[in-house]
């Protein structure tokens, strides 16, 4: 004698409409409300849930997706500390008034004093607003080297003052530091 | 012999029926004073009240009688019930869960979930850089709240995040769903002083919940540096690495004493796993706040990896924020 095998609609989770666009399929959260044993010619109804749970569709994030804070707040702060541009015309490699290792600068701050310094570029650390120089002078016999950030509000300006007379061969010039063997 | 025998039944009948009705004469009450009993409840409770009723029938004295109608019947009255704990007026013990939340010392306002986001610097208008960590406040709101009179505290439950209704169990979508949420990544509690710190459920907690200069703790799982040895996990020197020393340069050396006490002391700094357990950084200042995008910048390191949730809260050592 056969009975038939009734299959009663599977009991989901009703979700509303703004859900559904995000909701592939309707098995996201359903429930197997009947359970078919094989040969046995019946089933089990078992009531898992009374009410229906209604999923709310998640406000969109503030942060563009793929996007890296970092990089969002620098663009918005180097534009900030630097609104005509010349850091960034002076710093940035691909820029053609871009300053390079072995050039002579002088830097002037924005103190009461008017304080200047005036040095050979070591190096150029490029890190977006964190960008520094490092600069090298001989005051006298006594060697005396300065890193600046370049986009602080304490430096008010940079002025060329030479091209290297021989292109350096290298980024960072740190042999330009005396040998301290042959001083003693 | 028969004879005698229906006779003795007869009157073992005869006998039976007349004790039984002795029975029923002596143990039953009589249609006349017949009344209703009272539940067993109120009954009880009549001996328990402080306030002694005085009995509102008199008592029949003769034998045919119920026992229970010699004691004295309290009214049903709502007034005279037995006492809670709380109602009575005892004074609050030092020890007392009460008089702890008095002396607790917590924020008033409820803090947020933020996942870290790495660092930048920042210059100020004298042109000093300050180091800042970016925490991201992803779309954190309350899916419940804690109250003293149900929980014996005061705090507020914030979610956190976006995660896929798929990977999320049916309990806690349930939970979600009451607090008209969407399905959160990850949720946590924020104790405060008292009600007024508060917040309606599925209240946004956005950036501009911190303010600019305000000083906040923060705390996280710090990062997992797995089984280290005993020199980066308790800063040991170690052995010298030449003059004869065989395989143990960054040893611990001994662990003890000798004959006494004759074994390693409980506690013993030794190698083993380090780190991924909560450090909480207090009074770290909020330098910038960006609600466009969720940001708050915070002076200094955050404990945790890049990308992993923080807890912020306003500082506890600090004045309150409005």
């Amino acid at each position: 004698m056969s009975r038939l095998l009734l299959r009663q609609p599977a009991r989901g989770i009703s979700v509303t409409e703004n859900c559904l666009s995000a909701l592939r399929s309707a098995t996201v959260a359903t429930l197997k409300d009947s359970r078919q044993v094989p040969n046995a010619g019946y089933q089990l109804n078992r009531k898992l849930t009374k009410t229906p749970i209604k999923i709310h569709h998640p406000a969109p994030c503030l942060l563009p997706k793929g996007s890296e804070p970092k990089q969002l707040l620098e663009q918005k702060l180097i534009s900030e500390l630097d609104p005509t541009g010349w850091r960034r015309q002076l710093f940035q490699r691909s820029s053609p008034l871009a300053l390079r290792a072995g050039d002579v600068v002088k830097v002037l701050f924005n103190s009461e004093t008017n304080q200047t310094f005036v040095g050979t570029i070591m190096a150029i650390r490029r890190r977006g607003v964190d960008t520094s120089v490092r600069l090298r002078s001989e005051v006298g016999q006594l060697g005396v080297e300065m890193s600046v950030k370049v986009y602080s509000t304490s430096v008010k300006a940079f002025e060329f003052v030479s091209r290297a007379l021989k292109k350096a061969r290298r980024a960072k010039l740190y042999y330009l530091r005396p040998d301290e063997k042959k001083r003693k | 012999m028969v004879v005698s025998r229906v006779m003795a039944t007869q009157r073992r009948t005869l006998l039976s029926s007349t004790v039984v009705a002795c029975s029923r004469r002596i143990f039953s009450t009589s249609t006349s004073s017949r009344r209703e009993l009272p539940p067993l409840a109120e009954f009880v409770s009549s001996f328990t009240t402080h306030h002694v009723a005085e009995p509102v029938m008199t008592m029949p004295t003769d034998l045919h009688t119920d026992i229970s109608t010699t004691i004295p019947i309290a009214p049903a009255d709502p007034e005279h019930r037995r006492l809670k704990r709380a109602e009575l007026p005892l004074p609050v013990l030092f020890d007392s869960r009460q008089a702890a939340l008095t002396r607790k010392q917590l924020p008033r306002r409820t803090g947020a979930i933020a996942f870290k986001r790495g660092m930048m610097s920042i210059f100020d208008e004298k042109g000093a850089r300050i180091p800042v960590t970016i925490l991201h406040i992803d779309r954190a709101q309350v899916t419940y709240v804690k109250t003293i009179e149900k929980h014996g505290y005061c705090a507020v439950q914030v979610g956190a995040g976006a995660r896929h209704p798929k990977n999320i169990t049916r309990p806690m979508l349930g939970h979600f769903s009451k607090a008209g949420v969407a399905p959160k990544k990850l949720v946590q509690e924020f104790r405060v002083r008292d009600e007024s710190g508060l917040l309606p459920i599925a209240h946004e907690i956005t950036a501009e919940h911190f303010k600019e200069g305000q000083f906040v703790d923060i705390w996280a799982p710090s990062k997992g540096k797995g089984f280290s040895g005993v020199m980066k996990r308790h800063g040991f020197s170690g052995l010298p690495a030449s003059h004869g020393v065989s395989v143990s340069h960054r040893s611990a050396g001994s662990t003890g004493q000798s004959q006494d006490p004759g074994r390693v002391l409980k506690g013993k700094k030794m190698a083993g796993r380090m780190g991924g357990d909560y450090v909480t950084v207090q009074n770290s200042k909020v330098v910038k706040i960006y609600p466009e995008f969720g940001l708050v910048l915070v002076k200094g390191p955050v404990p945790g990896p890049k990308y992993a949730a923080v807890s912020i809260q306003d500082a506890v050592k600090k004045p309150d924020i409005e």
